[in-house]
């Protein structure tokens, strides 16, 4: 029974209708997304300075597509992530498949250098980059796309690691008799690799792919140290910039990034879908 | 093929893992062309290895194995004419069930007509046609399994081996899969050989049953051998359920061995069956199982064996009660008995005194 007027109170487990919770779920929203919702609106904005609105434009969008520089550096970020990427799930899959598959002398020292760049403070992979290009004499007056190779092997350096973390972990999850059905029916181990294992990581690959393109996008610190003096990426053009002051061009580039991530990572989800739903186990039996 | 010779010969068959660790023990066995043969032992009794061994996924630490008369102890298991049903059924999850099907023809590079043919042939023999284009998410578990079944008897081996096949299935569909699986064997005629812990779906579906413990085979025979003949207490108990009265052998006298048992409170005759008689003093078991022994207040008329005790408990099961009698020595002996009318005809309750008796054709004499 109801007392009259009042509401059920809230069950033990009812936590979003407690006041405190709610106002906790709040603040914690509000501290993440404020921030971007501020560059963003912001973009819009009708006046040099960031701090006042003074009416709705495109104006900065406009502005900053033609900005030579700024256009430039966001086209070396997205090939850069590009090529990166690719080549992170190339070296992060193999990896994976090999520390899973195979067993071989000094397997946990091997384990734990190609984890290393994880945990290595950026800053420190950024000045051994440095020193490492510097001292292969590494060209740094190559014609575009060529000028980026140096950024695009520091970047995939620390990117693969990850990838190969994250397909590590589904291999995990591998059910060993699917890989023995294929040989049962007659599959080589390459055709076993290419029919049955590769299908199944796909999620993992994705996902480690779109972590390794992410990192390598708004990589500033290793970046900045491996970067020629005429080779600029977004996050470096974006800092020197801000230097002078934050203008709206910033923003508008900065929201284009935004969104150009949120739509690979929809759409990267969206793809992964059908296949986690393929791995629910036998339901009642019929 | 080989005409006379057996499909399937195991031949000293040893399998270490590390060095402690002796899963299968010295196994020499032959399988016959188009039998149906089931492996039967409690978990960890050597059984999957023994079958990983013949499809090839494990290699015998000594031994050899024999398909068809040739040695195939090195064949790679792509290459062994024997496909396997898996326990977990391992069907593909990123294939529809005609991809999982023909999945072993396409890597063996058939035409893609031919493929689709043989796919249909093998989706209406284990009644999934016009399943192919579902996907494994939409099929329950018992479907699975039959889309695993096709799939690895569109390969047409010699041999198809089954991993405890069953075991995920509810009790009334594994009942219809193993009669399925009986239809299949002789529609197709190739030798199954089946690995289960279920005596049961052993005893329904196998024509052989080699039973293991530890490694080793201790007893082979048809079903009813198996267990109306155990030979070994293990085989007895392992093998449906049995009552055992511990005792020393007297004598035997025509065919008869009796024995004296304290736990019986006196002397008990069991007849021997072909097997040699014990020698006297020798401890030895009688075996009888619990359908065998009758339960009634009034004293037995018939020659045989018979104690008597106190009801413990009667289990109603519904087609048959167990009725539980603790004899006078503090032994509990199970009987099970038939409820043939509707209305307890038998007048027994817990707590009553009652007369267990069985006749010495149905003692099993056991020494091991």
């Amino acid at each position: 029974m109801r007392w009259p007027g009042r509401r059920t109170p809230p069950g033990p487990l009812d936590y979003t209708r407690r006041l405190w919770m709610q106002a906790l779920i709040g603040l914690t929203l509000l501290f993440l997304y404020a921030p971007i919702a501020i560059l963003v609106a912001f973009s819009f904005n009708d006046s040099r300075r960031t701090i006042v609105w003074r009416g709705f434009t495109t104006d900065w969008y406009v502005r900053a597509w033609e900005n030579a520089r700024l256009f430039e550096a966001f086209t070396n970020s997205l090939v850069i992530a590009a090529i990166a990427t690719a080549l992170s799930v190339v070296i992060g899959t193999t990896l994976a498949i090999a520390l899973w598959r195979f067993r071989f002398p000094g397997k946990p020292v091997f384990e734990g250098l190609v984890a290393l760049p994880i945990v290595i403070p950026e800053i420190c992979m950024g000045v051994a980059m440095m020193v490492f290009f510097a001292r292969l004499d590494w060209p740094t007056d190559l014609p575009w796309p060529l000028n980026l190779g140096a950024i695009t092997i520091a970047h995939t350096a620390f990117c693969f690691p990850f990838t190969a973390l994250v397909v590590r972990a589904r291999l995990a999850g591998f059910d060993r008799s699917l890989e023995e059905a294929a040989k049962d029916l007659g599959a080589s181990e390459w055709q076993t690799l290419r029919d049955i294992i590769l299908p199944y990581l796909r999620p993992g690959i994705l996902a480690g792919g779109l972590l390794a393109f992410t990192l390598s996008l708004d990589d500033f610190v290793i970046t900045f140290f491996t970067s020629g003096p005429e080779t600029v990426t977004f996050p470096v053009l974006v800092f020197s910039m801000v230097r002078f002051s934050v203008t709206p061009e910033v923003n508008a580039a900065s929201t284009v990034l935004i969104v150009i991530t949120v739509v690979v990572t929809v759409l990267a989800l969206t793809l992964q879908k059908p296949t986690e739903m393929a791995e629910g186990r036998p339901r009642s039996e019929v | 093929m080989n005409g006379t010779g057996p499909t399937i010969r195991f031949d000293r068959i040893s399998k270490w893992f590390g060095s402690q660790v002796l899963a299968v023990d010295d196994v020499s066995l032959d399988i016959a062309a188009n039998e149906f043969f089931a492996l039967l032992g409690p978990s960890g009794c050597g059984k999957t290895t023994l079958l990983r061994i013949l499809a090839g996924f494990e290699s015998p630490s000594s031994g050899s194995v024999y398909l068809e008369g040739r040695d195939i102890t090195a064949v790679p298991p792509n290459r062994r004419a024997v496909n396997m049903v898996f326990q977990s059924y391992a069907v593909f999850p990123h294939m529809t069930v005609g991809q999982n099907v023909g999945y072993g023809l396409r890597v063996s590079g058939l035409p893609r007509r031919e493929i689709g043919r043989r796919v249909e042939e093998a989706l209406a023999l284990v009644r999934l046609p016009g399943y192919g284009d579902r996907r494994p998410e939409q099929l329950s578990g018992g479907q699975r399994q039959r889309v695993a079944l096709a799939r690895a008897l569109v390969k047409r081996p010699r041999v198809l081996l089954l991993d405890e096949p069953l075991s995920a299935l509810d009790r009334k569909l594994r009942e219809d899969m193993q009669l399925e699986l009986v239809r299949l064997r002789q529609e197709i005629g190739i030798t199954f050989v089946i690995v289960t812990h279920d005596q049961e779906e052993a005893m329904s579906v196998a024509g052989r049953i080699a039973v293991m413990e530890s490694g080793r085979l201790v007893q082979i025979g048809s079903p009813s051998e198996i267990y109306e003949h155990p030979r070994s207490r293990f085989v007895a108990d392992f093998i449906g359920s049995v009552n055992l009265l511990d005792g020393r052998v007297t004598g035997t006298d025509g065919g008869v061995t009796a024995l004296d048992s304290a736990e019986a409170g006196g002397p008990l005759r069991a007849r021997l069956n072909g097997t040699a008689a014990p020698a006297t003093g020798d401890r030895a078991w009688i075996g009888i199982r619990p359908e065998k022994l009758l339960v009634d207040r009034r004293q037995p008329s018939r020659e045989g064996n018979a104690l008597s005790g106190e009801v413990l408990e009667i289990a109603y099961l519904g087609e048959r009660s167990i009725i539980h009698v603790r004899l006078d020595s503090g032994k509990v002996l199970k009987a099970s008995c038939p409820n043939e009318r509707r209305f307890d005809a038998r007048g027994i309750a817990a707590g009553d005194r009652v007369h267990v008796s069985w006749s010495a054709e149905n003692g099993i004499l056991l020494t091991d």
